[in-house]
């Protein structure tokens, strides 16, 4: 089984990028934990945001890791050049920008001011994600030859990208009772026992309205990963002998049954317990959560079944 | 025009002096095989024969591996030959995902892949690719595919991936059934 370790490790660490922004960015307009969307923050003097700056490094170590892909790294640079046609290009292209625009969103005051900014890193993003997920839609690999590339690595971002801006924000003090234009949102229950943090509810209250949100949203995250897997496993079944094939190799593999427990069933268990200890839950999610996609994503490169001679026969 | 190959699978005796002179002409190293015989499983006729076909590049009409290469390293000349571009080569082995037959490979030692030139080298200066060149049996042929050469033969054998995906250029003469006599009591 080749497990194509640097582009596991790429992708997965693209998505989260990808996702762990979007989040961050969608909390921004709720909470003043950044200062993205001009609502202040921790950002207020002109020093890099540290949540994005982490983001941005995760970025830069997936295009760093990326390389390694390659038999000629140095010559990486010509991947630019065929963007009419090849996916390939595209993607790389697109995770560039988005790593650009990331970086100056984390490093630079006055370009995380913009208004556009957000939703231009947001875009390129989304855009470097359905680039990457539609490299494999290849009709030489049938059970790849669909959307399911594209909507998985999806929930990758999703999923892997929540549960590493959850992560982000422990610990970050948010104000109790902040109203942005839509009137009051209760961030954590932080009358008594001293201000709250975004995950952490403060001593001896219960964590709010938003916490709950995060963590159901999350939640969801996984049961659509999960069932969508179970979806498209069924489908396989259907499909040709290489598509068969396919399935045969994901329901034998070790490595798949260690992601179901480790990536859906252990963070699920994690979330519906909300009574845990969070700062330590949200370090335990975010590893469990990491470890399971990275395993998902070895089993993608490592069971697919290609077109071949006497393939089938 | 679209240059291909005949194989013709009642001829092919399975030797692989189409393999051996692949690798004599382009020098390539012990593990690519840019030509290669696949035996004809027993079980695809209705009774078991003994046959083989050797392919190699196909030379798509709609070349998959041109499709996907970042770096351009395909151009497809105007006789049909898919060229590849060792220079411009990254190793990324998109190519080698997207081809239904396996044809580009990589080479561990180079950390590139490469794959069958149809020797346009040879084409060019008059002469035969090497495997055709060195065919013993003519089973494999160097063919027109908008000439007559076409007439009574096949697009596929059993075995032979979809050629609906890309368009190969390559035809086949199946092998002729043999007859199975015996006593029916």
């Amino acid at each position: 089984m080749e497990l194509e370790l640097p582009l596991v490790f790429f992708t997965v660490f693209t998505q989260m990028a990808v996702g762990g922004f979007i989040f961050l960015w969608w909390l921004g307009n709720r909470v003043p934990v950044l200062s993205l969307t001009g609502t202040g923050g921790s950002g207020a003097g002109h020093r890099p945001e540290r949540p994005l700056l982490v983001l941005a490094g995760v970025q830069g170590l997936a295009l760093v890791l990326s390389l390694f892909h390659l038999g000629q790294p140095l010559a990486a640079y010509r991947a630019l050049a065929h963007l009419d046609t090849s996916w390939l290009s595209r993607e790389v292209v697109l995770t560039s920008m988005f790593f650009a625009s990331l970086a100056a969103c984390a490093l630079l005051e006055g370009y995380r001011r913009l208004t556009a900014a957000p939703w231009l890193t947001a875009l390129l993003g989304v855009l470097a994600v359905v680039a990457s997920g539609l490299v494999y839609m290849l009709p030489a690999r049938p059970a790849w030859n669909n959307l399911w590339p594209v909507f998985s690595f999806g929930m990758t971002a999703w999923v892997g990208g929540m549960a590493l801006g959850a992560f982000l924000l422990q610990g970050m003090p948010v104000t109790a009772g902040y109203q942005p234009a839509g009137g009051t949102v209760p961030v954590a229950a932080a009358s008594e026992g001293g201000p709250g943090t975004l995950l952490t509810a403060p001593a001896g209250g219960e964590a709010g309205p938003l916490p709950n949100a995060i963590r159901q949203l999350l939640l969801a995250g996984l049961a659509v990963s999960l069932g969508a897997t179970i979806l498209y496993l069924s489908t396989l079944t259907g499909g040709g002998p290489e598509a068969r094939a396919t399935l045969g190799n994901i329901i034998s593999a070790p490595l798949f049954w260690l992601r179901v427990v480790l990536g859906w069933l252990l963070p699920g268990l994690l979330l519906l317990r909300p009574r845990t200890d969070n700062r330590s839950k949200a370090v335990l999610l975010l590893v469990l959560v990491v470890l399971g996609e990275l395993l998902g994503r070895a089993v993608f490169y490592g069971t697919v079944v290609p077109m071949g001679i006497n393939q089938g026969f | 025009m679209q240059l291909g190959f005949l194989v013709d699978a009642e001829k092919c005796i399975g030797c692989q002096s189409c393999e051996m002179a692949c690798k004599n002409e382009n020098q390539v190293d012990a593990l690519p095989r840019w030509r290669r015989v696949y035996p004809l499983g027993e079980g695809n006729y209705p009774w078991p024969e003994r046959n083989f076909m050797s392919l190699a590049c196909n030379h798509c009409a709609r070349p998959e591996c041109l499709r996907v290469c970042p770096v351009r390293a395909y151009t497809k000349r105007p006789d049909g030959v898919v060229v590849h571009n060792h220079d411009r080569c990254i190793g990324c082995r998109s190519c080698i995902m997207a081809c239904p037959y396996g044809a580009p490979q990589y080479n561990p030692r180079l950390k590139k892949v490469e794959k069958c030139s149809f020797c346009y080298q040879r084409i060019d200066r008059g002469q035969m690719p090497a495997c055709v060149q060195a065919c013993s049996v003519e089973a494999l042929q160097l063919i027109r595919l908008d000439s007559p050469d076409v007439m009574g033969t096949v697009d596929r054998l059993p075995g032979f991936p979809d050629p609906s995906i890309t368009g190969p250029s390559v035809r086949f003469i199946p092998p002729v059934m043999g007859r199975q006599v015996r006593r029916d009591q």
